[in-house]
């Protein structure tokens, strides 16, 4: 079962086998309860989101197509979407951003599958090499969906200022990782 | 063609809107340029790609042990047919299916926000091709905008500026033929409403909004 590749779990998943919906389960439970973690923080809510991620893939396997990128992209997008709505439901203070991004960036190296956590290093690297109060701009809206309205408030910066941090940050993070890709 | 105006606004409003965080009106705004500006959606798939890689990058964290074996509950749980779950239209990661034929109305945040993730979903899958956009006008005033995607089934996604209704929808074939789509009411935080439509997005020429005491709004489709 673990030889299959996450495109024929999904979709024996989506028929009704449950050995391979579990292998799915198996094989991601750590990513997609780990997103969902980061971003509402209350372990029991983060295993509520992380739960009705997989039901919400398992429901939508047959919409799935893998030109659109990866198996795992998909489900941490579905965890993402699920995460923030939950975090939004509970109109909670977010944490402090600098909280997250220590979070996000002081990772051990994982014993997952090397290649997939190079990937990530690099993405690490990259938010590592922007200044901080980009990184912080992009922290914020990419895991806890906040506007640059709403960044603003929390940074205590004006509307533009946050803005131009999100739009100069990603620019600068696009053209490192496409400088790695090339 | 030359390029649409509007870039430097969308351009603005692109790492939010990738983010699915752009609140309601600014996101309308910024889709009905995309929908005419192939340069611009371009820059939204880049965007889009970086969030997911930014997204990658949460560590990874063992859940409780019976994860697993309630996860499988709760899919075999689902799995029994209930009426009330079939027509629950399934709303994530950008999928909308659209099985009420009279339409369904969301809540405005919710409905903003998966608009955006369902624009996202079919500049994927169909390349930017099948999506229209089209400003719906009351008199010469921007009222909203109804967004068309091409599907099994096709469907349409109307955002209003404000609460309002009730409103009678009707479809303008290019033939000339009108459908009647149903009725909707907005109130309170609702902005939005959606219906799935037997047309092809292709053959739709205006759609109307009927109300009592004025004329129509009117959104005409170019394709
Ligand atoms: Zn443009």
């Amino acid at each position: 079962m673990w030889a299959l590749s996450d495109e024929s779990l999904l979709a024996g998943m989506a028929s009704g086998d449950a050995q391979a919906a579990a292998a799915l389960v198996r094989r991601y439970q750590a990513r997609v309860f780990g997103l969902a973690r980061a971003i509402v923080r209350e372990p029991g809510l983060a295993e509520e989101v992380a739960q009705e991620a997989f039901v919400r893939a398992w429901r939508h396997a047959a919409a799935y197509d893998s030109r659109r990128g990866a198996v795992s992209t998909w489900l941490l997008a579905i965890t993402r979407n699920l995460a923030i709505d939950a975090l939004r439901l509970r109109r909670e203070e977010p944490v402090d951003p600098q909280v997250l991004l220590t979070r996000l960036l002081a990772v051990e190296p994982a014993d997952e599958a090397a290649q997939a956590a190079q990937g990530e290093e690099f993405v690490r690297q990259a938010l590592r090499g922007l200044p901080l109060e980009q990184a912080r701009a992009i922290a914020l809206a990419v895991f806890y969906g906040m506007s640059g309205r709403k960044i603003a408030e929390i940074e205590g910066i004006p509307l533009g200022t946050a803005k131009t941090r999100l739009r100069r940050g990603m620019a600068r993070l696009r053209d490192q990782l496409e400088v790695s890709d090339g | 063609m030359a390029e649409p105006s509007g870039c430097g606004q969308a351009r603005e409003a692109i790492p939010e809107l990738a983010m699915g965080a752009l609140s309601g009106e600014e996101r309308a705004a910024a889709l009905g340029h995309l929908a005419d500006c192939p340069a611009c959606r371009r820059e939204l798939e880049e965007a889009t790609r970086m969030v997911d890689a930014l997204t990658s990058i949460a560590p990874a964290e063992e859940p409780p042990p019976s994860f697993e074996s309630r996860v499988l509950a709760r899919i075999a749980e689902a799995r029994r047919p209930s009426l009330l779950r079939r027509l629950t239209p399934y709303l994530a990661t950008g999928v909308v299916v659209g099985v009420l034929a009279g339409g369904f109305v969301w809540n405005a945040t919710e409905a903003d926000r998966r608009l955006a993730a369902s624009y996202r979903t079919t500049l994927e899958v169909a390349d930017g091709r099948y999506l229209t956009a089209a400003a719906l006008y009351s008199g010469r005033e921007l009222a909203g905008h109804v967004f068309g995607y091409q599907g099994s089934p096709s469907w349409l996604v109307f955002t209003m500026k404000k609460a309002g209704g009730p409103y009678q929808a009707v479809l303008v074939g290019v033939d000339g033929t009108t459908t009647d789509l149903g009725r909707f009411t907005l109130t309170g935080r609702q902005r939005s409403w959606s219906t799935t439509v037997d047309q092809p997005i292709g053959r739709i020429a205006e759609i109307h909004l009927r109300r009592a005491d004025a004329p129509d709004m009117v959104a005409g489709f170019h394709h």
